[in-house]
């Protein structure tokens, strides 16, 4: 992303200009399209909604995929995910009654929220073409990476292996997210750490916590 | 005014005995100690320390869980100060100026002006609670849904007005906080909405939860995308644990005026002490000066939140005493621990009960006086613990999280949650969005939409009466008054940066 926005202005800059106009109405009328087909063919607002959020979703990887010059693409993309999400709370909030007369159902509430949101969405993604803007970040991988392993460790076997197990390997995994580890430090860390929180939180506390692995 | 000073007396010799006092400064030191564990709020910290109070006498066992409580909560700003995770929802504000002063140092001063515009609310609040708690229940019992949904609304355009970039970013996110707290069973007729029959998601998902993926969890792996050197200097940087001249007379105004909001907004049950920081923070940028400093270590963004929150804290005692009705999740458990020593919460308390009644507002003054005797020493100690290399620090703040949300329901799916919410604000913070109003949207939405469903119930489907209503129609007509302000200012700018091209 980051060269294109290095691109000279001048010439190239109304057909630039001519491609972002597409760039937000592209996927409008796709996901638009997504949705009619879906409701004409099937009546089930749920498979189109999904089809529409899908086509959203392979439109703007292929937007990306080709480096449209797309001015201001953090608030392009942050738009439109926000646009997915708000088709996929249709879709997860579409098996809930609505209105019944003056008084909300479970879905009102949902369904109204979702709507204003799609229109803050959709003003989002238009900001992202017809304003400039920083060029997207760099995503780290290293670091989310590890501390979500860090987090599943945790998670999966506090129950079974204990307290003492989860939180010494989750302190250790979550270690190698970052390059300054130093490996014995940390695996000392881990185990003073470890005796810390059985001691605050099992002896101190009375959680009820399981300790040891369950056989 | 004989008769308030009568019954103050009455309280502090109910309060002030030497052991009451002993049981207060533990129950502050443990509170603090427990809550300023990264990933335990205050909620979590009050539930695990209940039981320590069960063998005391009913007084003394009140009096420690006021100390707790106070501890608790400031061992909650203290954590969104020192490593940018809220303890619970009043102090998602005091990340905003409180981290970045934590940044440049400056986390001593940062942590002492919460403390002491957290005993100077106390002072006042204590004071009020004293002698309006009854008449100003009356503000309560003014408020119906309608003017509790406008309430709401305009808490969240206080949101927007504290967000520091684009305006409608700062409201799409507010509406996607409120789509999420959608998520879990139906308030009138259970029916599990979008819980995809995933049995952890159909209590909803919890506050601490979401703060700890959206602030915890991602700013530690924003954290580890930056180079050792870029954190070595601003631990390098701590100068000063005490405020300057200078700050405490910048904090001064700020203080009170946030002590005002707190108290009223306190009063008032269900978010109201979340509103009122947030109002608070909103109020002093608004009229600062300088508003570019917020968002970049004003010292202001820190006292004003914090004094009002603990002023709500301590107003918050008022539909409690008098209503019976807890206004937050903390008073809930307050109410159960009254419970458990045979005392229920309501009118009948202050005139069949005087001296438990007195006794428990003086105590609300002790606990805050104990927090001070406590926190200011520790502050040295709070800001040392920054010097250790973060290499070490971000594994067991993360391992504090994981316990602290697996102890709250023993739910290791909470966890995962809380893992998809760090990576969404993760992303977050790549594209911009800010996480306050989202955490605010989130807090708020229940309460909004329960508000919404009843106001048009009672309205019979008329919309109308949002405006109709005075008091509501009033805060309705704030709030927009309060975007247009906030987004002027942008339209401006748009203006000139076209005139540049």
């Amino acid at each position: 992303m980051s060269q294109q926005m290095e691109t000279p202005a001048g010439s190239s800059e109304r057909n630039s200009l001519a491609l972002a106009y597409a760039a937000v109405v592209l996927p409008g009328l796709l996901a638009a399209f997504a949705l009619w087909a879906g409701w004409r063919s099937s009546g089930n607002i749920a498979l189109s909604l999904i089809a529409a959020a899908a086509v959203l979703v392979i439109v703007a990887a292929y937007i990306a995929w080709r480096g449209f010059l797309i001015p201001n693409p953090q608030d392009y993309y942050g738009g439109l995910a926000l646009i997915a999400l708000c088709l996929f709370a249709f879709w997860a909030s579409s098996d809930l009654p609505g209105m019944r007369g003056f008084s909300f159902g479970p879905g009102t509430a949902p369904r109204l929220f979702a709507i204003v949101l799609m229109a803050f969405g959709i003003a989002i993604t238009a900001m992202g073409v017809l304003t400039n803007g920083k060029p997207l970040e760099r995503y780290a991988v290293r670091g989310p990476f590890w501390i979500t392993v860090s987090i599943f460790i945790f998670a999966l076997t506090v129950r079974q292996a204990g307290l003492v197990f989860a939180t010494f390997a989750s302190f250790v995994v979550s270690g190698l997210g970052s390059a300054e580890t130093r490996w014995i430090e940390t695996i000392i860390a881990g185990v003073v750490m470890t005796a810390f929180s059985v001691l605050l939180f099992v002896y101190l506390l009375n959680l009820p916590f399981q300790l040891w692995p369950r056989f | 005014m004989h008769d308030l000073l009568a019954n103050l007396a009455l309280g502090f010799s109910v309060a002030a005995t030497p052991w009451n006092l002993v049981f207060c400064l533990i129950g502050a030191l443990v509170g603090t100690l427990i809550g300023v564990l990264p990933g335990i709020g205050s909620v979590a910290t009050i539930a695990m320390l209940l039981p320590i109070t069960f063998g005391l006498p009913p007084v003394g066992a009140l009096i420690m869980l006021a100390g707790i409580y106070y501890g608790a909560q400031y061992g909650g700003s203290t954590t969104s100060i020192l490593v940018n995770i809220p303890g619970e929802a009043t102090s998602v504000v005091t990340t905003l100026d409180g981290f970045q002063m934590a940044k440049q140092g400056r986390a001593g001063p940062a942590l002492s002006i919460a403390a002491i515009g957290s005993f100077f609310a106390g002072c006042v609040a204590t004071v009020l609670v004293a002698a309006l708690g009854a008449p100003l229940t009356s503000i309560a019992l003014l408020f119906g849904p309608a003017e509790y949904f406008s309430l709401m609304a305009l808490g969240l355009i206080f949101a927007v007005v504290l967000a520091k970039g684009s305006l409608i970013k700062a409201l799409a996110m507010i509406l996607a906080g409120l789509l999420m707290s959608m998520v879990g069973s139906d308030l009138e007729t259970g029916v599990g909405r979008m819980t995809f029959d995933i049995p952890e998601l159909s209590d909803g998902i919890g506050f601490v939860t979401v703060a700890m993926g959206v602030f915890g969890f991602a700013e530690i792996i924003r954290n580890l995308e930056g180079s050792a050197e870029d954190r070595s200097i601003v631990q390098a940087k701590v100068t000063g644990l005490m405020p300057t001249r200078k700050d405490l007379k910048d904090s001064a105004g700020a203080i009170g005026r946030g002590t005002i909001i707190g108290s009223i907004l306190g009063i008032l049950p269900g978010g109201g002490a979340v509103i009122a920081s947030f109002a608070a923070y909103t109020f002093e940028k608004r009229f600062a000066k300088h508003p570019e400093r917020f968002g970049n270590g004003a010292i202001e963004g820190v006292a004003a939140p914090e004094s009002a929150n603990n002023a709500a804290a301590q107003t918050a005692f008022i539909p409690l005493l008098t209503l019976g009705i807890p206004p937050n999740a903390v008073m809930a458990l307050m109410v159960g621990a009254m419970t458990i020593h045979g005392i229920v919460p309501g009118p009948q308390v202050m005139t069949k009960q005087p001296e438990l009644f007195w006794g428990m507002i003086a105590s609300m003054w002790l606990g805050n006086m104990m927090l001070v005797i406590i926190n200011l020493p520790l502050v040295g100690l709070w800001v040392s613990l920054l010097r250790v290399p973060y290499r070490l620090l971000y594994p067991a703040i993360l391992v504090f999280c994981y316990i602290g949300i697996y102890s709250i329901n023993n739910a290791p799916a909470d966890v995962i949650i809380a893992a998809v919410f760090g990576i969404i604000g993760y992303w977050l913070v790549k594209h911009e969005f800010e996480p306050a109003p989202l955490i605010l949207g989130f807090v708020l939405g229940p309460l909004m939409e329960e508000n919404l469903r009843r106001a048009m119930l009672i309205a019979r489907g008329d919309v109308t009466v949002f405006v109709t209503r005075p008091i509501s129609g009033t805060l309705l007509g704030i709030a927009v008054l309060l975007l247009v302000l906030a987004g002027l200012p942008m339209l401006r700018k748009r203006r000139e940066e076209v005139f540049v091209e």
